[in-house]
């Protein structure tokens, strides 16, 4: 009870410091005062830190933290915060504690379908103004999962009515998801051998970053991310009950069909959002659910903001690291959290007992 | 409220050999507060009919109503009000604690973003101390033991405050305090709240005790229901179970079944003839089991309907000279008596209390030893104790012995001594072990 609130009220401090941080440090460091005042006043909408007005700070400064680095913190705090919500929603619904965003087949679709974009060009861009790599990704993403979807439910209804409704229905799909995610990334191998005289495009996208990412990529992820948000977060007390087995659930009175469609539907917008901006970040929806119900106890209405929260914050800690480390060039993202996390986790896993038992 | 009726249930799991239906045509009626055993051997569709009532199972044929409405067309929490479910061997690797798992079982009655009401903390609060389990309401359920899990699951099924129980073999894997304490707790909810409880039970004997109607399933279909008493006879468990049982009846009245296996001593063969035992009042009890399941058939006579002999003899299904309730022996009875001397090839009288209403007995005996065959009579408690009719009883007993009858003085002799006049049937018997 009490490390719950020590760790809520942690987060309350550390995710401003690390915001302060992603905004201060980069190539030209601003000093933690100015930069905490520009977020300040960006976020309270004074707007004088966007509008170039600002006679304290030189403009450069400002065109920095407007264009650059505001846009990639929010994009690594939404991303991190995703990853880390969709990693526990996916732990709950397998009761699994290896389960991450990506076991229903997001990456692969999303890699197959970015892979094509930049291989291919496709020229969607003059078409419909949109990128084309996230769009891409995107589609593919929720194609993927819309097939292991399909596969692993859609078979069983009409041999067996409702008898079969419960029946390892979680573990169909994760079985699917595995399937279809070594088919789709065989579709990637292929296309990065004969598809391109240029793979290293596509290898970089895939192990994923937020360099050089702006506001174009926030506007085309919140959306669906949001959403993908709101509906777990509507079920997090029903992801309790499911927790305790589908047919224990059912008993409980929850409809386990309605509600894995709906958490798989969020999941899928969540992740598919999140890896379509950033490639394939890894270890933040895996290990960050695992340290958050080490504090929060395993109650998914707790569970899931602290997710968000610690994601988010996590994983912007990891970009400005990223940024500093290799100063100038940036290492991808996904490097540094794997870096940063695994150890960490492992220590966890070391000091404590109840880390892994889905505590 | 509280009311469960199967109506012809016809289930076959998909991909069956042979589409062999686990169920087939099930109908069971449950009455609001009834406590109803469910028994079978394995295999025999206790489970699947269970997970039938749940709606965990749609039946290809048939249906299951609940308050009177099929069980399918209930919304999940509205069901989860009425129906509270107790499954076996549940499993879950996140570190709830008990009181927060028990608090789940308020689920179907919260609105989604409502906060815990005084409702919900008493009937929290009520289940863990119904169920023993207030003093480990912070524990993980992680860290208790088998016995206190299977109680943790039947208080967060207690919290849903529910009108019916449903519980699928809750007493497996636990040892016997742990089965006498959750029966025990069943039986005062369904005293307490009149609770209707379905519950699949293994152990016959548990069933007999705790139920009062047992429905026995065999192959899918309902081999008998009714009391535990009209159900649980050698010969409905023999069709069951394929296996010979003996029911006794225990000391609280309810039948105590015990398997017959082949190790379970000598007399299991079978033996040569009849033996017909005289008894009443409670005395042929004990002897009734001891020469069944020596191998003996036994037959009875003269009982009063309802006499505790009676009840006995009517579980083993043995063939019974009676008489109306408490009435003196008419000559018809004793005339069927007199029969069922004559094709026994020995007599055994218990340590029966003789009055003027069975004296006739007391003359059946004599008639046998003048028809030739051996007698043998219980002569534990003194004759003049248990002489109700002012002397003749002793006259007519001392005859007896005089005209040659055997005296037994005690329950030990009676099988030695019989052993000697009724030689077993050695060829039936596979003795290989024996020889070994």
């Amino acid at each position: 009870m009490s490390r719950r609130y020590w760790f809520f009220a942690a987060l309350i401090l550390i995710v401003p410091a690390v915001a302060v941080a992603g905004v201060s440090v980069g190539q030209v460091t601003l000093p933690p005062g100015e930069a905490a005042r520009l977020l300040w006043e960006s976020f309270t909408c004074r707007g004088p830190a966007l509008s170039l007005a600002n006679p304290p700070l030189s403009a450069p400064a400002v065109l920095i933290v407007r264009d650059l680095r505001l846009p990639r913190l929010l994009l690594g705090f939404l991303v991190g915060g995703g990853l880390a919500v969709a990693g526990a929603v996916l732990q709950a619904l397998f009761r699994n504690p290896m389960a991450d965003p990506y076991v229903l087949g997001v990456s692969a679709g999303a890699a197959l379908g970015a892979a094509a974009g930049i291989v291919w060009q496709v020229p969607l861009a003059v078409r419909t103004g949109l990128p084309p790599v996230p769009t891409l990704a995107f589609l593919g993403a929720v194609g993927a999962t819309g097939l292991v979807y399909v596969l692993a439910r859609g078979g069983r209804r009409k041999e067996r009515g409702r008898a079969g409704r419960f029946d390892q229905s979680s573990t169909r799909l994760l079985l699917a998801g595995i399937a279809v995610s070594a088919l789709l990334s065989a579709g990637v191998s292929l296309l990065l051998l004969f598809g391109t005289r240029n793979p290293g495009t596509v290898v970089v996208w895939l192990m994923g970053g937020l360099a050089g990412r702006g506001w174009e990529s926030v506007r085309l992820a919140w959306p669906y991310l949001a959403f993908g948000l709101l509906i777990v977060g509507w079920c997090a007390r029903d992801l309790n009950l499911l927790t305790m087995g589908e047919e224990t659930a059912y008993h409980l009175g929850v409809d386990p069909v309605r509600l894995e469609t709906l958490v798989v539907l969020g999941v899928t917008l969540i992740t598919a959002s999140a890896v379509a901006v950033s490639g394939l970040v890894g270890f933040v929806g895996l290990i960050v659910p695992h340290i958050v119900r080490y504090f929060t106890g395993p109650d998914h209405r707790f569970v899931l903001p602290g997710a968000f929260l610690l994601g988010g914050a996590f994983l912007s800690l990891a970009d400005v690291l990223s940024r500093v480390v290799l100063a100038p060039s940036e290492l991808p993202v996904g490097i540094v959290t794997a870096l940063c996390g695994g150890p960490f986790f492992l220590y966890l896993l070391y000091r404590s007992g109840e880390v892994g038992a889905h505590g | 409220m509280g009311e469960l009726t199967a109506r012809a249930i016809h289930f076959t799991y998909p991909g069956a050999a042979g589409g062999q239906a686990a169920l087939a045509g099930v109908s069971v009626t449950i009455a609001p507060g009834e406590f109803v055993g469910l028994i079978g051997p394995n295999g025999s569709g206790k489970t699947t009919f269970l997970r039938c009532l749940t709606g965990l199972l749609a039946p290809q044929g048939g249906a299951v109503l609940v308050d009177g409405r099929d069980v399918h067309t209930w919304g999940a929490a509205e069901l989860a009000k009425r129906l509270g479910v107790v499954a076996q061997g549940e499993e879950s690797g996140f570190a709830f604690t008990v009181r927060q798992v028990v608090a789940m079982g308020r689920y179907p009655h919260r609105r989604r973003w409502q906060r815990e009401t005084p409702a919900d903390r008493e009937a929290v609060a009520e289940a863990l101390q119904s169920t023993g389990l207030a003093a480990l309401a912070e524990r993980p359920v992680s860290t208790l033991s088998g016995g206190e899990r299977q109680r943790v699951v039947l208080a967060r099924a207690l919290a849903q405050t529910p009108r019916i129980l449903l519980l699928d073999e809750v007493t497996a894997h636990l040892d016997v305090g742990y089965q006498a304490e959750i029966l025990a707790l069943l039986q005062r909810l369904h005293t307490e709240r009149r609770l209707t409880i379905v519950a699949v039970l293994h152990d016959l004997n548990l069933a007999a005790r705790c139920c009062q109607r047992l429905v026995l399933l065999a192959n899918g279909r309902v081999v008998a229901t009714g009391s535990p008493l009209e159900v649980l006879t050698p010969a409905n468990l023999q069709a069951a179970y394929g296996v010979r049982m003996n029911v006794n009846p225990g000391r609280d009245g309810q039948p105590l079944v015990t398997v017959e296996t082949p190790a379970a001593g000598r007399g299991a063969a079978p033996r040569q003839g009849t033996v017909h035992l005289i008894c009443g009042g409670g005395s042929g009890t004990a002897l009734i089991g001891l020469l069944t399941s020596a191998g003996y058939q036994v037959s009875c006579g003269v009982l009063n309907r309802g006499d505790s002999d009676w009840e006995t003899a009517r579980l083993y299904q043995l063939e019974v000279a009676e008489e109306a309730p408490f009435s003196a022996i008419e000559p018809a009875a004793h005339a069927v008596n007199l029969a069922l001397i004559r094709r026994a090839a020995a007599v055994v009288m218990g340590d029966v209390p003789f009055g003027p209403g069975n004296l006739a007995n007391l003359r059946a005996a004599r008639e046998a030893l003048a028809g030739g065959r051996p007698v043998f009579v219980c002569d534990f408690t003194p004759i003049a104790e248990r002489d109700f009719t002012g002397g003749e009883a002793t006259r007519e007993y001392e005859q007896l012995l005089e005209e040659g009858a055997v005296r037994l003085s005690s329950e030990a002799e009676v099988l030695s001594r019989l052993d000697g006049a009724l030689p077993r049937v050695e060829k039936e018997r596979p003795d290989k072990e024996d020889e070994a």
